[in-house]
């Protein structure tokens, strides 16, 4: 009994910095915005009323609103599929013996370590239309006929956005997966190997479930990135053309920072927040065994 | 000439001070410990967009600090212009901190109603005199004033023109075009004649962004449209369908604008033009310079400008842009902060600073007549006419709201989303929602 | 094309029963599926770092050959872009604070994060389960909601324009994922392990030190190189909390490299590139103990 106090105070004690932190910065400026999200308030002009969940009944009657859930929705979970696809490729391959691997591992994390705010108008220098390389070489291939308007085309538009936000995030899924296999005892394989089983099963029988809570993890942490991604779109498309790629990050950064709407703006940052928790409490169902101490 | 201007600076320094004289006490009344005057004490902050030359702001700040001793200043670098939703960001979390910091602030000629109808500018009523005003275009003297009351001061003025390519008219014997039908006709004829498929007819900027509204105010005025009149919306009529539908048919149907104009804002637009794959451009006063410098630009001395086109029934239109100083209302020295804005847009500062090229445009009438300006900086000096009529847009505190859905209606009806009158009407009940 | 068609190859080679065949067939099969893989590799390596490298030639192009396509390598090598970079501004500065900056995160955070890791992965308490929980609810706030609040805060604290300014947020925004890894990490140590070392004497703390830690050494260096680089790119706070170049961190100054509405794109794509390479040497240095053949497994043997 008093040892058993004396291991919780214990742990405790080791949780004081990490929530000292979270709670001041994180959760207490989220709380008054969370409480703002009940008022209509500018952000410049005095005063402030309160309106309950008036903000939140005026969010459902805005078209904005829901073409920007739609196109968040689609940007999330397009771009969390691709990446966890490639990234286990990646992860794979890389836990593979080879020569200069080290090189390679390396490599992988490159698009990780560029600034987003510069890999963006890198992209978007790319996909130009007139004088971009991705029109010029897919010309040159002769797989386009004529020049494609990558980023002005209403439907082709977020799939850039995709592409782009895939292409600097999986190396952090790659990382992760990359991780989780190499906490996978090597014996196990080779037990397996003994007992007769392929490659195949092997992947199905071992790494897939050993993999699975990290994958699930994974995948969690970069739906919620996912969902509330701002740079790569701010940059290259300000949400347009027609509103085509405009998501609930940019929407709410409008609405707060240009339209100076505090109490509209915040109850939008409150409807992400409800939505990623919702998301969060089907993963965490999914991965409760894991997290109960046995 | 220095002769005259030492003699403006001193009479102007004894008009401030009995200015100040008066204000001091009226300020007084309302916060009696901030307007303790000592020599030695004045500390201000001054947050101003990047402009030009790096060190530029830094070095005239050093000559006002050598001139006002006892006063010094603390240079704020804020982005460039065309990250104006970062600027709009940190001029809202500092000014509505109400801490007095920065003391005097660049803003964007469409935000001075918004921060002047919230209280955020100090107004500047009892400092200027009529004979500081009068020395500056007259639109933009109005264009800093909101409520009956001068929020802002001048600083730069800008305008969208149209950049073309002289070469290549001359080619094919063309003149510049005056209105819209013949920029098309000779935008085709050129791009025809020239056989170059990378050779595009006429660049605007069509990004869903605040450049797209800037250059619908200009077809918009072109067509004889205006956006507001007072508190009531006057987009949707005969003009605004007329300018959507020219914007939408200058890539559709004339097919002189590539369809990646969607995704243009002014870089994007500016450098395949400076490139020489472009006849005509839209775009600020800055792409002159840049045309001209050999390191960035393969159509050095090819390049000419002019006003932009219009309708037969409007008139060439040439938007307003600019960013003007303004004073933070909680800020501790509004007199030194003053000071600060009297020096920096006096005619001695405002004339140095546009001497180089690329360098922004004086908005103090006299300045485009030094002869140093006409030698060192021809172009500029030649662009006083197409400032003097330039157009604003829509001067409400709202604006920023209106923008936005400015930007959304357009940009849907150049995506073909909507169709012109469909995205007419949708601004229109959008701007009257707003306005309310 | 070789990337779907790559892994068929390599498993057709794996089963045991073809390997009866003849010699010549199962070493044509084997190498294929070599091929297959370092086309694979290849293809995993295009893809990452070709538009770096895209970046890096747009470096050493003159401006006026941007919008010229093709050629696709410079006609004319200039360096001017780097030169620039320093001559007109001292851009040291922001590479001097975002090391510092990203430095101090990453160790702060890893410390903390140990700390609360091991409480949550190995120690029973009453409400562990939603404190947990309110540690996800974290990463879940949209950041760009907060940054009014926050910066209210801190101006009244003093804490704008300081190396604390940025590092606390940074800590705040990047402890979740760093608990989250790690908690997973040291929840899959044996505890017969931990029990050993305490039996010797170890105190709890000692044991973390001594046993978890170690062997924990993949999930921090991962959870190391997360940090660091989330926080070497962090944009949104860098901006509105920093207004000194004393302070400023790279994408902040990358940010400003534009003049007026002029992109200096030549400069960007030299700044990029130059504070790219750090990141990768730093990678390479680090990648032999990130992902390491860990002891668990052995250790069950």
């Amino acid at each position: 009994m008093q040892r058993q106090v004396g291991a919780q105070g214990f742990a405790f004690a080791l949780l004081i910095p990490a929530f000292v932190l979270i709670v001041g910065v994180a959760l207490w400026p989220a709380a008054q915005t969370m409480w703002m999200s009940l008022h209509k308030a500018s952000m410049i002009m005095p005063g402030t009323e309160f309106i309950g969940l008036q903000n939140y009944q005026k969010q459902l009657g805005d078209p904005r609103f829901w073409n920007a859930w739609r196109n968040t929705a689609y940007f999330t979970v397009a771009s969390v599929a691709l990446e966890t696809l490639i990234g286990l490729i990646i992860a794979l391959v890389l836990s593979q013996e080879f020569p200069l691997r080290g090189w390679v591992r390396a490599a992988v994390l490159v698009p990780w370590a560029i600034p987003t705010v510069v890999s963006s108008r890198l992209w978007g220098l790319i996909f130009n239309t007139d004088f971009g390389l991705a029109n010029y070489l897919l010309r040159s291939a002769g797989i386009i006929q004529t020049d494609r308007n990558w980023l002005g085309e209403v439907g082709v538009a977020l799939n850039v956005t995709v592409l782009v936000d895939v292409w600097k995030t999986t190396p952090f899924m790659a990382l992760l997966i990359m991780a989780g296999l190499s906490t996978i005892p090597g014996d196990l394989y080779e037990a397996a190997r003994v007992d007769g089983a392929n490659m195949l099963q092997r992947f199905f029988q071992i790494t897939v479930p050993l993999l699975l809570p990290v994958l699930l993890v994974s995948v969690m942490l970069r739906l919620l990135d996912a969902f509330r991604v701002f740079d790569v779109i701010y940059v290259m498309t300000g949400g347009g053309p027609a509103d085509s790629t405009e998501v609930m990050s940019t929407f709410t950064y409008k609405i707060l920072f240009s339209a100076t709407q505090f109490g509209f703006g915040s109850s939008l940052a409150g409807s992400m927040f409800i939505t990623l928790l919702a998301v969060s409490i089907v993963f965490l169902y999914a991965l409760r065994n894991r997290l109960e101490v046995e | 000439m220095t002769l005259t201007r030492i003699s403006r600076r001193t009479i102007v320094k004894a008009g401030v001070g009995a200015a100040v004289g008066t204000t001091a006490l009226h300020l007084g009344a309302r916060r009696a410990p901030a307007v303790i005057r000592r020599q030695g004490e004045v500390k201000l902050t001054f947050a101003a967009i990047k402009t030009f030359g790096p060190d530029y702001i830094a070095e005239i700040l050093g000559q006002f600090e050598e001139e006002n001793p006892g006063i010094t200043v603390e240079y704020i670098e804020l982005p460039t212009p065309n990250n104006s939703t970062e600027v709009h960001t940190y001029l809202v979390n500092s000014l509505n901190a109400r801490n007095g910091e920065p003391d005097v602030f660049t803003q964007d000629c469409i935000w001075i109603p918004e921060f002047g109808g919230a209280g955020l500018a100090l107004p500047l009523d009892d400092f200027v005199t009529d004979d500081d005003k009068a020395a500056y275009f007259p639109g933009l003297i109005e264009n800093c004033t909101w409520d009956g009351k001068i929020v802002a001061w001048p600083w730069m003025v800008d305008g969208g023109f149209m950049f073309y390519r002289k070469d290549l008219l001359d080619k094919y014997s063309l003149e510049a075009p005056t209105s819209w039908d013949e920029l098309i006709s000779s935008a085709q004829q050129v791009v025809e004649g020239e056989g170059n498929p990378d050779l595009a007819g006429f660049l605007w900027q069509g990004k869903q962004a605040e450049v797209l509204v800037c250059n619908w105010v200009e077809f918009l005025g072109s067509a004889g449209g205006s956006t507001l009149d007072g508190t009531t919306v006057t987009i949707n009529n005969e003009a605004g369908a007329k300018a959507l539908q020219l914007m939408v048919d200058l890539i559709y149907e004339a097919r002189v604008t590539p369809e990646a104009v969607l995704t243009y804002d002014e870089e994007p637009s500016r450098i395949p033009f400076t490139s020489g794959n472009a006849v005509f451009l839209r775009n600020w006063s800055y792409t002159y310079g840049l045309a001209q410098d050999a390191a960035e630009s393969s159509v050095v001395d090819k390049v000419a400008y002019a006003p932009l086109p219009h309708f037969e029934e409007g008139r060439s239109t040439s938007c307003l842009g600019g960013y003007q100083y303004g004073i933070n209302a909680s800020s501790k020295n509004p007199e030194a902060a003053y000071k600060l804005v009297q020096f920096l847009s006096s005619e001695e500062i405002q004339l140095k600073s546009s001497l180089s090229p690329g360098s922004s445009s004086p908005t103090r009438i006299a300045v485009y007549d030094a002869p140093e300006l006409k030698e060192a900086n021809p172009f500029m000096a030649s662009l006083k006419d197409i400032f003097t009529g330039s157009t604003p847009r829509p001067i409400h505190p709202a604006y920023p709201q209106m923008s936005l859905a400015m930007q959304s209606g357009l940009s849907s009806a150049l995506a073909n989303q909507m169709g012109v009158q469909e995205a007419l009407d949708s601004i229109a009940q959008q701007l009257t929602d707003i306005i309310g | 094309m070789t990337a779907t068609q790559a892994p068929a190859q390599v498993r057709t080679g794996a089963p045991p029963r073809q390997a009866a065949r003849g010699l010549t067939g199962q070493r044509l099969v084997a190498l294929l599926g070599k091929f297959a893989f370092f086309l694979l590799a290849l293809l995993i390596v295009v893809w990452s770092v070709g538009p770096f490298l895209w970046m890096a030639i747009t470096s050493i192009k003159p401006d006026r050959d941007l919008a010229a396509l093709p050629p696709i390598l410079p006609t004319e090598i200039t360096f001017s872009h780097y030169f620039a970079l320093f001559e007109q501004r001292p851009f040291y500065k922001y590479i001097i604070n975002s090391t510092v900056v990203s430095i101090a995160t990453t160790l702060i955070c890893l410390v903390i994060g140990s700390l609360a890791g091991y409480a949550f992965g190995r120690l029973h308490f009453p409400a562990r389960l939603p404190l947990l929980l309110t540690v996800l609810v974290v990463s879940m706030f949209p950041q760009i909601s907060i940054v009014a609040p926050l910066y209210r805060i801190f101006q009244s604290r003093g804490l704008l324009n300081t190396y604390e300014g940025l590092i606390i947020p940074y800590n705040a925004f990047a402890l979740p994922l760093a608990i989250w890894i790690l908690t997973s990490f040291f929840r899959s140590i044996p505890a017969e392990l931990e029990d050993a070392s305490r039996i010797d004497g170890s105190t709890r703390l000692g044991a973390l030190f001594r046993v978890i830690l170690p062997l924990s050494a993949p999930g921090l260096f991962t959870t190391a190189i997360l940090v660091f680089i989330a926080a070497w790119n962090e944009f949104l706070f860098a901006l509105t909390f920093t207004t000194s170049i004393d302070r400023q961190t790279i994408p902040v100054g990358i940010a400003l490299l534009p003049a007026m509405y002029h992109v200096p794109w030549g400069n960007i794509a030299a700044a990029s590139t130059l504070v790219t390479l750090p990141l990768v040497a730093l990678v390479l240095i680090l990648q032999r103990w990130i992902v390491r053949g860990i002891v668990a497994g052995a250790l069950k043997g």
